[in-house]
């Protein structure tokens, strides 16, 4: 008895000694240098979006004309995929009393907006903020965050679809009704294609299983092009979609980059890097005097368009010579 | 101070996932992984509830029930068909990955402006900073759980759980139904995890199917530091040590993040913690035995 009452002693004192190193360590770093910048990124995985937002982050910092170390310091933190690990990160980032903070992913941007309500926050490589629950639209949303959309360009994709075989009359994409954000992005794509007179064929799957059946059944409505939709359902199991397109003649077309290589005769997609560097350019605004609830959220400035040739000589489709060049520069 | 109350909350809500491990893991030695299914169960059902406009509490009673579920069913499969436990816990962290993603009927849910556990806990407390009253609402809570299991883990079902972990022959023999204790012992334990995910949920304000990625490890993590400090002379002991070590590996976590370690090395840091605290019992233990010797 005695013992374990030591014991448990001993781990009280363990937590009390932590506990002060914390607040030590917290009060320690309350003198600040006001002439540098203090600027945080905080990622929630490593993965190649995170990758590429970062060197995007790199190379805005760069073009404001900022030196890093003179002007400012970016700390970047990575949570490794890992929730608690990310909830420390954020807290840990508050107490260091940054100018402004930088967040990637959607899980960060949340953990932000309920945790951070005093200091700027600007989001990137989120696909949608709103059903994210931090803005209302994009110039209404809460007094410290804003940020870079990176929702697929399904205007764009449509104007693509337009230059490059006028006479489309349909389009074909699978859907998953359970994913809110499936039926989101399906009826984004069904109001531009309808604004250009093209006719949307979508056909519902329930789980993976059943993707197989609704290409053939989607196929067998001979859309003009498949233009397959993002959701998690259908991204993990796109390679079966793009074998039936092909199998039909049908070319189809994609908004993830690794599509191209999965056999997606085109791929829109929106462009990382550039999204990083968006980002910093909206931080820019702010330290120029405009507040941050001021800025409205943007889309990412750039996308890319992916040709896969040989794809596209199997589906029969033409692509002129330097589409993708010339697309990119417009 | 706020990565203080920051470290010691999310320490003690995850302390809920300790006891659950403590439960599968040090009573009946089964490293049950499907842990990381019913952390996001957990967060799924009260984040899909409280969205629906159920009460917090409700919201939060059936996550719990759903983690039962969960483990009295990696339970059966383990007991009734005979597959190997750490399998079964597999076979059902895959499915409840899909079952979450049908729950929320989407990969990620906020939380952002609903009444939840977390909001109603700052306004009953009479503490005026915020994070704090939440911080002491969750140390109130916590122990209560720890008292109730503890209590639980004296009567007579409880005994027959940890016998049938000790010394299942034995309790066999005294016409004890070892499969039975096994599958309620589990439901339990994922009943209380599922009660962590569904508290983190709405602190952080959100659920997202990939959240309980790691989970499993971080909770054998704390149970292996809390036992290797405290001593796991006995259940009382192993329960104060499952939720003391939650909250020491969290304020590590957070010292060596503000000791400004690089973060591509936290896991490399993390697993070294784990591993002192494996060996440091032993070592010691040997180092005594020497120095018995000797005299």
């Amino acid at each position: 008895m005695k013992t374990n009452l030591l014991n448990i002693l001993k781990a009280l004192l363990l937590i009390a000694a932590l506990s002060a190193i914390l607040i030590f360590m917290d009060s320690s770093n309350g003198k600040k240098d006001t002439r540098i910048l203090k600027l945080a990124l905080i990622q929630y995985n490593d993965s190649p979006l995170s990758e590429l937002s970062l060197q995007g982050f790199m190379h805005g910092l760069v073009g404001t004309g900022m030196k890093a170390g003179i002007d400012y310091t970016l700390d970047v933190l990575n949570a490794q995929g890992d929730i608690s690990t990310l909830n420390i990160i954020i807290d840990k980032v508050v107490s260091d009393g940054p100018d402004l903070i930088f967040v990637t992913s959607t899980p960060t941007l949340q953990l932000a907006a309920q945790k951070i309500k005093d200091i700027p926050v600007i989001f990137s490589v989120v696909a949608d903020p709103a059903a994210a629950g931090v803005c209302n639209s994009f110039t209404d949303h809460q007094e410290n965050i804003t940020g870079i959309s990176t929702m697929g360009d399904y205007e764009g994709m449509i104007k693509i679809i337009q230059q490059l075989s006028p006479d489309t009359k349909t389009i074909g994409t699978i859907f998953s009704p359970g994913e809110a954000n499936s039926v989101k992005n399906m009826n984004a794509l069904k109001g531009y294609a309808e604004q250009s007179g093209i006719k949307l064929l979508s056909t519902p799957v329930n789980s993976s299983s059943e993707i197989a059946d609704a290409a053939l059944a989607l196929v067998e409505a001979r859309p003009d092009i498949i233009c397959q939709i993002v959701d998690n359902l259908t991204s993990s199991s796109i390679a079966n979609i793009i074998k039936v397109a092909r199998d039909n003649k049908i070319p189809l077309f994609g908004f993830v980059s690794d599509q191209s290589e999965k056999g997606a005769v085109l791929v829109v997609s929106r462009d990382y890097q550039q999204a990083g560097i968006d980002a910093v350019v909206l931080a820019k605004r702010y330290f120029d005097g405009t507040p941050i609830k001021d800025i409205p959220i943007e889309f990412v400035s750039k996308t890319n368009i992916l040709i896969n040739k040989e794809a596209a000589k199997a589906a029969g489709i033409i692509i002129p010579k330097d589409f993708e060049r010339k697309w990119t520069e417009n | 101070m706020s990565l203080l109350i920051g470290a010691l909350t999310i320490g003690l809500i995850l302390s809920l996932l300790a006891l659950g491990m403590f439960i599968s893991f040090k009573i009946y030695n089964f490293a049950d992984i499907t842990a990381e299914g019913s952390i996001t169960l957990g967060a799924s059902i009260a984040a899909a509830l409280i969205v629906s406009g159920m009460n917090p509490v409700s919201a939060t009673l059936i996550a719990m029930a759903g983690g039962f579920v969960a483990g009295t069913l990696t339970g059966i499969i383990h007991t009734k068909f005979n597959i190997n436990g750490l399998l079964a816990g597999i076979l059902m962290m895959t499915a409840l990955y899909s079952v979450n993603l049908h729950i929320m009927g989407k990969s990620n849910l906020p939380l952002m402006s609903q009444q939840t556990l977390i909001s109603l806990a700052g306004d009953i407390s009479f503490i005026p900073d915020n994070d704090t009253a939440v911080l002491v609402v969750i140390l109130a809570f916590v122990a209560l759980i720890g008292i109730a299991l503890y209590l639980f883990f004296r009567t007579n079902l409880g005994t027959a759980m940890r016998a049938t972990g000790n010394n299942p022959q034995m309790i066999r023999a005294l016409g004890v139904n070892t499969g039975l204790m096994i599958t309620l012992g589990l439901g339990m334990a994922n009943a209380l995890i599922a009660l962590s995910g569904a508290i983190l949920a709405q602190y952080q304000g959100f659920a997202d199917v990939q959240m309980g990625i790691g989970m499993m490890v971080w909770g054998l993590a704390s149970v292996i530091i809390g036992e290797a400090i405290i001593g796991g002379g006995s259940v009382g002991m192993l329960i104060i040590g499952s939720i003391m070590g939650s909250v020491i590996f969290r304020l590590l976590v957070a010292v060596a993040l503000r000791l400004g370690m690089n973060p591509n090395d936290l896991k490399l840091i993390t697993a070294l913690f784990v591993f002192i605290a494996l060996v440091l019992p032993y070592v010691t233990k040997k180092m005594k035995k020497r120095g018995v010797e000797v005299k």
